[in-house]
């Protein structure tokens, strides 16, 4: 007779059961954790957008700049705005006049992704904040998607 | 037959899990309160800040009450002096509660913040400031 008591009938189940149950309690641990502890604060990037829409517009405006003649470091230095971080791959600013002339500094696909429904939710894509054509004949769009970043000190 | 390993493999399961289950709520309660609300508070303030740099003219000045920010760096060891650092030449502001991280964020506006501080008027972390001045950008013309 083969005395087989290691081998039980129905444990295989339960011990399936348990383990599951196990990975889910520490997945949620684990998730739970980081959500408490990172949590993902409130969104800035239409703020963002908004001041810099504003920033843009009254630059335009003050400075008469006209497009056929603007580059980046007239904008940035006639603008009072930071080119390394308008530059730094989560912004665009992006101007056309009447001629259709266009002038874009940052990540030229934003213009994209300022359409895109996910941009709500997923905080990797810009939101964007725009004015349609002004008296002067100009269009703009401005966007960002920059969030906070965990740094040593 | 006697088969007395099925009520023993049953218990070391249950054992088992409900270890699993205490070890992990512990974990869960551990984070929570190492954490104090740090990394929100931080990623608020630090977006608050810079709504105002993004939207200042040279000349401004602020204050800014940081009695919250203040009081959870106190209870993470950290130097209220040392809560909010200022980089000019990159554009950023970081705020950090607690010893060795923080949180960081750039503003476009490009002018320079000097005369800046963390201070408690009446000496206690209840009244804590961030002062700060804007300034032009000293730049070489084109």
């Amino acid at each position: 007779m083969n005395c087989r008591r290691g081998e039980v009938t129905g444990v295989g189940i339960l011990y399936i059961v348990f383990f599951s149950m196990f990975v889910v309690i520490l997945v949620v641990g684990i998730v739970g954790g980081l959500v408490a502890f990172f949590g993902k604060g409130y969104d800035y990037r239409e703020g963002e957008a908004r001041a810099l829409l504003k920033s843009v517009r009254e630059c335009f405006e003050r400075e008469k700049l006209d497009l056929s003649n603007l580059n980046e470091d007239i904008f940035f230095q006639k603008c009072g705005i930071s080119k390394s971080v308008i530059e730094d791959g989560k912004h665009i600013v992006y101007v056309k006049d009447k001629n259709n002339k266009e002038f874009v500094v940052g990540v030229a696909d934003f213009k994209m992704r300022c359409g895109l429904y996910a941009r709500f939710k997923n905080r990797e894509m810009p939101l964007c904040a725009s004015h349609p054509i002004d008296s002067e004949g100009y269009e703009f769009l401005v966007g960002s998607s920059q969030n906070v970043k965990r740094v040593a000190v | 037959m006697e088969r007395r390993g099925d009520v023993d493999v049953m218990m070391y399961n249950l054992i088992y899990t409900a270890i699993c289950i205490s070890v992990f709520i512990g974990l869960f309660m551990y984070v929570n309160s190492y954490g104090r609300g740090s990394a929100f508070y931080e990623d608020f303030y630090s977006k608050e800040i810079i709504n105002l740099i993004n939207n200042a003219k040279p000349g401004m000045e602020f204050k800014i009450d940081i009695t919250k920010l203040a009081m959870i760096a106190i209870k993470n060891g950290k130097p209220v002096k040392d809560i909010i650092y200022v980089n000019n030449v990159n554009n950023q502001i970081t705020v950090s509660t607690r010893k060795d991280t923080g949180t960081s964020f750039g503003f476009f506006n490009d002018v320079d913040i000097v005369d800046w501080e963390v201070k408690n008027p009446s000496g206690s972390p209840e009244t804590t400031q961030f002062i700060f001045k804007i300034k032009e950008k000293q730049r070489n013309e084109l």
